[in-house]
């Protein structure tokens, strides 16, 4: 089925996230092929206050990097980079 | 041989000297073992996410090296028996390395596609709207 474009030429967003930003994956937009478990910073994103990893539905991260992502965040952990839990 | 990456962290009861030293007698090990040391990285003294053994900093050190397993083993044996070292782990990079091999064939492969069939690539810029 072809997308319908609106005036601009636009593909029509879909009605779902109207007033709501969209998800997307950082890592695919930036198409990393390695999350390495040094970058902390980036880590960190995605595992807020208790230090829990943040769960797919909340961040829109793509299946593939989510595994990879909780891989190096375990290996972070395991290296006392990130905490296992925080209170 | 096989591309590996130990990480090690040293007891903040050292002194900065005492650390180089201990850094220096594990170069001494690798290349004894026959290992090939590609690079050293020293972290300094950081902040420890979590206690272990009741200390909350640490000196962190980084190995890259070509070694065979028998000198993981051999090295990981050596930071247990060093009260010097209060933390340790090896990666091994090469794995790594050839799934982000595959990995970046298929974005490769992905981008092709969708280059002879016309579609233009969102600037990331318009993907996080």
């Amino acid at each position: 089925m072809k997308k319908r474009p609106d005036a601009k030429g636009k593909p029509k967003k879909k009605k779902v996230f109207s007033g709501r930003r969209s998800k997307f994956c950082k890592f695919c937009v930036e198409k990393s092929v390695l999350i390495d478990y040094k970058d902390i910073k980036t880590l960190q994103g995605f595992t807020p206050e208790r230090g829990k990893v943040l769960p797919r539905r909340t961040s829109g991260v793509c299946a593939n990097h989510q595994r990879m992502l909780v891989e190096s965040i375990k290996r972070a952990r395991n290296i006392a980079l990130l905490p296992f839990a925080t209170d | 041989m096989r591309l590996y990456e130990t990480i090690f962290i040293a007891s903040p009861t050292l002194t900065e000297e005492q650390v180089d030293e201990l850094v220096k007698q594990y170069e001494g090990i690798i290349a004894e073992q026959g290992g090939e040391l590609l690079k050293t990285d020293k972290w300094g003294r950081k902040k420890l996410a979590y206690e272990v053994q009741k200390f909350s900093e640490g000196y962190y050190t980084l190995f890259e090296m070509n070694a065979g397993p028998k000198l993981i083993a051999e090295l990981e044996r050596r930071f247990r028996n060093n009260d010097a070292v209060i933390k340790f782990m090896s990666v091994r990079l090469d794995v790594e390395a050839k799934s982000a091999a595959r990995r970046k064939a298929r974005f490769d492969r992905e981008g092709k596609r969708k280059a002879a069939a016309g579609i233009k690539e969102r600037p990331p810029e318009e993907v996080a709207g």
